[in-house]
């Protein structure tokens, strides 16, 4: 008996002992699940937390950027005007030569131009663009003799002052499928089509530099109508400028006697088609041109030119340029003539009361070509010719040169070579040979003659010149 | 001599209408040349992501090349063409 009750008793202690390590084994359990839940909340939390930093501190960074941004749109809202250098400096060696043969040469001049270049874009439908010039010659600082002819301003070796080259803005007045934009001030006349690839450039001016090129003050009028005739980049401008202003400053309402010049002019742009292509009717009519003789100057007639030009830029992409233009100048005297020591200098004539027209043409052609070689940053080359008859002439006394070799009544052939240093500096060597078969190249008073003489028969011109324009 | 213009103008109207044109192919990709600088062209050329992201990396090298001439020469800061209403 009493060994059975004491195995009872064992049996249920083993039972009872089992149940409670089943019990301790439960809350074990329990508690692990706990303490993992914990840790998963805790875990959840903590990255909670560095998001929470993280977002904060790009917050920061971005308050950071937009208050520099802030900064910087400043700083450029207020740069109104974006500036522009060029800087040229060019050694000139001349050789003159008459029609008797007799001649003289000047192998050695050095001259320096600088052109500050602006430009704004005030609103979407107005800005604009200006250039202030200084040229001057080496260690020379004489005012340029014909430095009252506006034309010439900041375009013939002069002092040291700055001129305004240009000065103008470009105003949307219409947009639309017809766009009209009027552009008012001293023009973008100087330097145009196809000087741009001797300047190794792009085109700088509204006008064929054969009938036109220098400063001038004026409104032109753009309409846009590539939309409306279907015709590429086709533009029609009319213009309207002076030439001459009879103003005085003491009694603001002119002297008298002379009239102003009034120079109208329309032009018809378009392309063909393809990229670099460029072609130009225009027809320009200058009326009460003045002789611009000192002491007696006066109204002598009207002049009327006719232009026609075609220009190819990088022709299918094979570094090839070509442009030719073709000029017709009507001048009309007026049967006036200013008197000039023993001459009487009426519009082309000497004689005084003619009234007979007198046509004039030109023509001036050329190309370029740029070598594909990296070594040398493509390198180029150009021949330019350009022929005027005896009646030839043109609104080009500011010409892109000092030569003026456009306005030539004869023939003018210029080759050159350009090696670029960089993308905004080059060198250019050239040469000029002009061969005048007519006296007053350039000059709109005086009945021009065969050459004889002393008058200037040959004129050349090597030349070295550095442009930076940056 | 009219034989010879004419036969001049023909022949580049052909070689010209074959050849790919930067403006064309800037315009297909939306793309605007004078939004950008030139070294910021020249950056988007050198990175192939960033071509990507504008399409360019597409192009055949000819047209990339063709492009990159066009955005560079009409970039915000390059030299740009001056005429009335321009």
């Amino acid at each position: 008996m009493k060994k059975s009750i004491l195995l009872s008793a064992i049996a249920s202690l083993v039972v009872t002992a089992s149940g409670a390590d089943l019990n301790v084994q439960q809350q074990i359990d329990e508690l692990k699940k706990k303490i993992e839940e914990l840790q998963s909340n805790v875990a959840v939390k903590q990255n909670a937390v560095e998001q929470v930093a993280n977002t904060t501190q790009e917050s920061t960074r971005v308050s950071e950027l937009e208050e520099r941004l802030d900064a910087i749109e400043t700083s450029t809202l207020k740069n109104k005007i974006d500036w522009g250098v060029e800087l040229r400096t060019r050694v000139d060696s001349y050789k003159r030569e008459t029609a008797a043969g007799s001649k003289s040469s000047d192998g050695n001049i050095w001259s320096n131009r600088l052109r500050l270049n602006m430009s704004s874009n005030i609103t979407d439908d107005m800005k604009f663009t200006g250039r202030l010039a200084m040229y001057k010659n080496w260690a020379d600082n004489s005012v340029y003799p014909y430095s009252g002819m506006d034309p010439m301003q900041g375009r013939r070796p002069s002092d040291s002052s700055i001129s305004v080259d240009r000065a103008y803005v470009d105003w949307t007045v219409l947009k639309g499928d017809v766009p009209v934009t009027v552009t008012i001030g001293r023009q973008p006349s100087s330097d145009g089509p196809s000087h741009q690839f001797k300047d190794n450039t792009v085109r700088k001016s509204t006008y064929s530099a054969l009938s036109f090129d220098g400063g001038a003050d004026g409104i032109v009028t753009t309409i846009g109508l590539e939309k409306l005739t279907s015709i590429p980049e086709s533009a029609l401008r009319l213009g309207y400028g002076k030439g001459y202003q009879d103003n005085s400053g003491a009694s603001y309402i002119g002297d008298g006697g002379i009239k102003d010049t009034n120079v109208m002019g329309a032009f018809f742009d378009f392309g063909l088609g393809f990229s670099g292509s460029l072609v130009q009717l225009s027809m320009v009519k200058a009326t009460d041109v003045i002789s611009n003789v000192p002491g007696d100057n006066k109204n002598i007639g009207d002049v009327s030119l006719y232009t026609a030009m075609v220009e190819f830029t990088n022709i299918a992409d094979t570094n090839l340029d070509l442009f030719a233009h073709y000029g017709v100048s009507v001048s009309k005297p007026n049967g006036q003539t200013s008197a000039y020591g023993p001459y009487n200098m009426g519009l082309l004539t000497y004689m005084p009361g003619d009234t007979d027209s007198k046509t004039g043409n030109a023509y001036w052609v050329g190309g370029r070509y740029a070598f594909s070689s990296e070594a040398l940053n493509n390198p180029r080359i150009g021949l330019e010719y350009n022929h005027g008859n005896q009646n030839w002439f043109s609104f080009t006394q500011g010409s892109n040169d000092v030569t003026n070799k456009l306005a030539t009544r004869g023939d003018a052939l210029e080759a050159y070579y350009i090696q670029p240093i960089n993308r905004y500096a080059y060198l250019r060597a050239g040469a000029q040979f002009i061969d005048n078969d007519y006296t007053g190249s350039g000059m709109q008073i005086g009945t021009p003659m065969e050459v004889s003489a002393t008058d200037l028969d040959k004129l050349t011109n090597y030349y070295l010149l550095f442009n930076l324009n940056y | 001599m009219k034989k010879a213009i004419s036969g001049f103008l023909l022949l580049v109207l052909a070689i010209s209408a074959y050849a790919a044109n930067g403006k064309d192919i800037s315009k297909s990709l939306k793309l605007d040349a004078s939004s950008k600088a030139i070294k910021q062209w020249e950056r988007i050329f050198s990175t192939p992501e960033k071509m990507a992201a504008l399409g360019i990396d597409k192009l055949s090298a000819a047209d990339k090349a063709v492009l990159q001439k066009y955005l560079t020469s009409h970039a915000a800061d390059s030299d740009h063409p001056e005429a009335a209403g321009l």
